[in-house]
């Protein structure tokens, strides 16, 4: 009787399932997702960083585009044929990032330099007109590194375009890093 | 892989790690054997991020670290296809914790940990839901997975962020 019962049973919840899964309702609210399946087909909201929407740009021929962490929108590394090498770093944040003087102090330590004061920010800071806009170009060193930032603000963004490395690669780089700033067009 | 159970596995794991840290085990690197650890990688966590999450239980619930890792796994298994990305972000390159936008203080500085910790890019010393951020959240009355998965459908668009921050706040 009680194997009867749970035979009974089982038919009815096996039939049950596979009756809801072949018989799926005909019409989904708008926007949900499907029912069934596997994730891999599935779409969620954004391909996010994989598909940053990045500005048209025209890097250099001896830039090698590599692939971004997310923190950054583009990356490029530089190698001379003496095997120095250098790194452009593209990146965007919100707002001002705390202004220049957090800016660049920041910098300044990843090379290992200690701070300065908004003064000497102010002196060390370059104009630039690019058809952009109106950027900023700041540079240091500390013995065989180098470094030179320039800080486009656009839409409420700052875009930082970062050029590290060793000296040499950096000097004859430099003149490229600004093309390339001046090469950049956001979409409208 | 036993995804139907992946929330269990993910409980036995945290409540292994609050016991070995209550216990005063304070190296994340022999929390778990090969088995949990490997776990814990199919969904794009790390045991440093427990062993944050357990020594934040305090002011992180277990259902809080529970929905977190949520995101995190989906954006693993949808986006990045159960694939690490090979890149872990530096703390240093991150905007100053002082840095303001729009009048809100962090949220510079969190919108780009939120894509990191999304994409599994965190570096050892950094956390998403630290107390920092705790505190950023708290006021702006956003959940931390919450604030997570709109980075995620906000794409890149920063803008877009700080309308809805704005929006949660008011």
């Amino acid at each position: 009787m009680k194997t009867i019962f749970v035979l009974g049973l089982a038919v009815l919840i096996g039939s049950r399932c596979v009756t809801q899964a072949e018989q799926p309702p005909a019409q989904l609210p708008a926007g949900h997702p499907p029912i069934g399946g596997d994730m891999r087909g599935q779409s969620l909201p954004g391909d996010v960083m994989a598909q940053a929407s990045n500005p048209q740009w025209t890097a250099p021929a001896n830039w090698k585009s590599v692939p971004a962490s997310s923190m950054r929108r583009a990356t490029f590394q530089i190698r001379n044929a003496d095997g120095q090498s250098a790194e452009v770093a593209v990146s965007a944040f919100p707002g001002d990032v705390g202004g220049s003087l957090a800016n660049v102090n920041r910098w300044r330590g990843q090379i290992g330099l200690g701070p300065v004061t908004q003064v000497e920010v102010d002196a060390m800071t370059k104009q630039l007109e690019v058809p952009a806009g109106k950027a900023t170009e700041v540079e240091f060193a500390k013995e065989k590194v180098r470094m030179v930032v320039i800080t486009l603000p656009h839409a409420g963004n700052s875009w930082f375009f970062k050029l590290t490395g060793d000296t040499a690669v950096v000097e004859a780089e430099k003149s490229k890093l600004v093309d390339f700033v001046k090469s950049v067009k956001f979409q409208p | 892989m036993n995804h139907f159970h992946w929330e269990a596995d993910f409980r036995r794991c945290y409540e292994h790690a609050l016991a070995l840290y209550r216990s005063g085990e304070r190296d994340a690197a022999r929390y778990f054997k090969k088995a949990d650890a490997a776990f814990l990688a199919s969904i794009g966590h790390t045991a440093q991020e427990m062993y944050d999450y357990v020594e934040d239980a305090g002011d992180l619930s277990y259902g809080d670290v529970l929905l977190i890792a949520s995101a995190r796994r989906d954006y693993f298994r949808v986006i990045q296809k159960g694939k690490p990305t090979g890149h872990t972000i530096r703390t240093a390159d991150l905007p100053p914790k002082d840095a303001a936008v729009a009048g809100f203080v962090w949220l510079p500085r969190i919108i780009p940990k939120a894509r990191a910790k999304l994409c599994g890019e965190m570096p050892p010393d950094l956390m998403y839901g630290c107390g920092g951020d705790r505190a950023f959240l708290k006021k702006v009355n956003i959940h931390p997975a919450d604030f997570l998965r709109f980075v995620w459908s906000a794409r890149d668009d920063d803008q877009k962020i700080i309308e809805y921050v704005k929006r949660c706040a008011a």
